[in-house]
């Protein structure tokens, strides 16, 4: 596999890559995100998933140089993603990221995700805050949900998950054609990794820093993350009992 | 034998005559599917059979062992109820996949049309994995959109 060189020109056997932004709201934290990351993946294509954003993320994602996709519809972060690795699949990459449009993924770490990957030694990698970086604050309550959804995520997909709502991901051609045809849409995060440890992908996490969004606001509040987890939680019992479906 | 002995019974025709009557108007006016046009017909014909023979509803008590018989009208409808409930999330569930598939392919186009230069980019993948898994090429996948 060739590694991915910002600094090498693109040619054939550079392996194609697609960044994939859902993005709802986000029109003034979008241009530092693309700046970032133009400056350091600048041989990937970026596609931004307007999820039905009713400020302007579309006209600032396309003034910034962006491939834009307009959801007519909020579908939510899940059937934004998952539109992107439609995207993806049909373009035939061999690679795509997925990052937030509020800033609060660094490009600069992409190449911890997305290296293991082109190595071939993951088909989906998951950056994690708290894998070994310990600077990253997040509030006590939803930290405590946090944890006991990776534990809840751990048991049931069987492989260690220390940041199970990360969206800081990046995954292989498998991992692409899987999760386009199949992406769970409630809390699509943690479903996501036990849906790619039941069709038996190689999931695998890597420490990274993150930091607090720029601009807008979470639509994860203090008072909801309680009620969030416990809706996860069953929720991802439900979706392990699930069958595997066979892909064609 | 019908026997009309108290108002309430005749409350009860009436208003299980009337939804029978409401039923076949809409069933008539094509605002059912198939399916659930026969789910209500079933249940509001039970309905206005126990109206009508309410010795009926004290016999189906005894064989249940139901000392109350009206509460096996109560019983029946919240189990109807219930079944209902289910025959609606699993239809929400179905619509919203679709709901969603159809945003997502309407997107989708969208960015094509608009992207022109996006679309070369997609048959050549497309074309490239077909050549690479041996299959021949299509045709009409090639030619250039005009």
């Amino acid at each position: 596999m060739v590694p991915l060189d910002p600094g090498a020109p693109r040619h054939a056997v550079q392996p194609r890559v697609l960044a994939i932004i859902p993005a709802y709201n986000e029109a003034a934290s979008l241009p530092a995100v693309l700046h970032d990351l133009r400056e350091h993946v600048p041989c990937s294509d970026v596609v931004v998933i307007n999820d039905g954003s009713i400020d302007a993320t579309s006209a600032v994602a396309r003034a910034h140089g962006a491939w834009v996709i307009d959801l007519p519809i909020n579908l939510g972060i899940g059937g934004a993603v998952q539109t992107g690795l439609i995207f993806a699949h049909r373009g035939g990459y061999d690679i795509a990221f997925q990052l937030d449009g509020d800033g609060q993924h660094l490009a600069a770490e992409l190449p911890k995700i997305i290296d293991p990957v082109l190595e071939n030694r993951f088909d989906a990698v998951i950056g994690s805050r708290f894998l070994d970086v310990r600077s990253y604050r997040v509030p006590w309550n939803r930290r405590l949900g946090i944890q006991v959804l990776n534990l809840v995520c751990s048991m049931l997909s069987g492989t260690r998950v220390t940041d199970a709502t990360s969206g800081f991901r990046a995954y292989n051609r498998t991992a692409i054609a899987l999760l386009a045809r199949m992406y769970p849409q409630d809390y699509p995060e943690p479903e996501v990794i036990i849906t790619l440890r039941k069709h038996r992908l190689r999931v695998g996490e890597a420490p990274v820093r993150m930091q607090p969004r720029l601009a807008g606001h979470s639509s994860i509040t203090p008072i909801r993350s309680t009620y969030y987890m416990a809706k996860v939680t069953l929720a991802l019992i439900i979706h392990a009992l699930g069958p595997a479906k066979e892909l064609p | 034998m019908i026997e009309v002995n108290s108002t309430v019974q005749v409350v009860s025709i009436l208003i299980s005559i009337a939804l029978v009557a409401l039923v076949v108007w809409l069933i008539r006016q094509g605002r059912f599917r198939e399916e659930t046009a026969l789910y209500w017909l079933l249940t509001t014909g039970v309905l206005l059979l126990f109206a009508l023979r309410r010795d009926l509803l004290g016999w189906t008590a005894e064989r249940l062992g139901i000392y109350y018989p009206p509460m096996v009208l109560l019983l029946g409808i919240i189990f109807a109820g219930t079944l209902l409930a289910i025959h609606f999330s699993m239809s929400l569930a179905h619509l919203n996949d679709q709901n969603k598939h159809l945003a997502q392919e309407l997107a989708l186009l969208a960015q094509r049309v608009d992207r022109p230069e996006q679309r070369g980019r997609e048959e050549e993948a497309s074309l490239s994995q077909e050549a690479a898994s041996g299959e021949e090429p299509a045709r009409e996948r090639a030619t250039p959109w005009r």
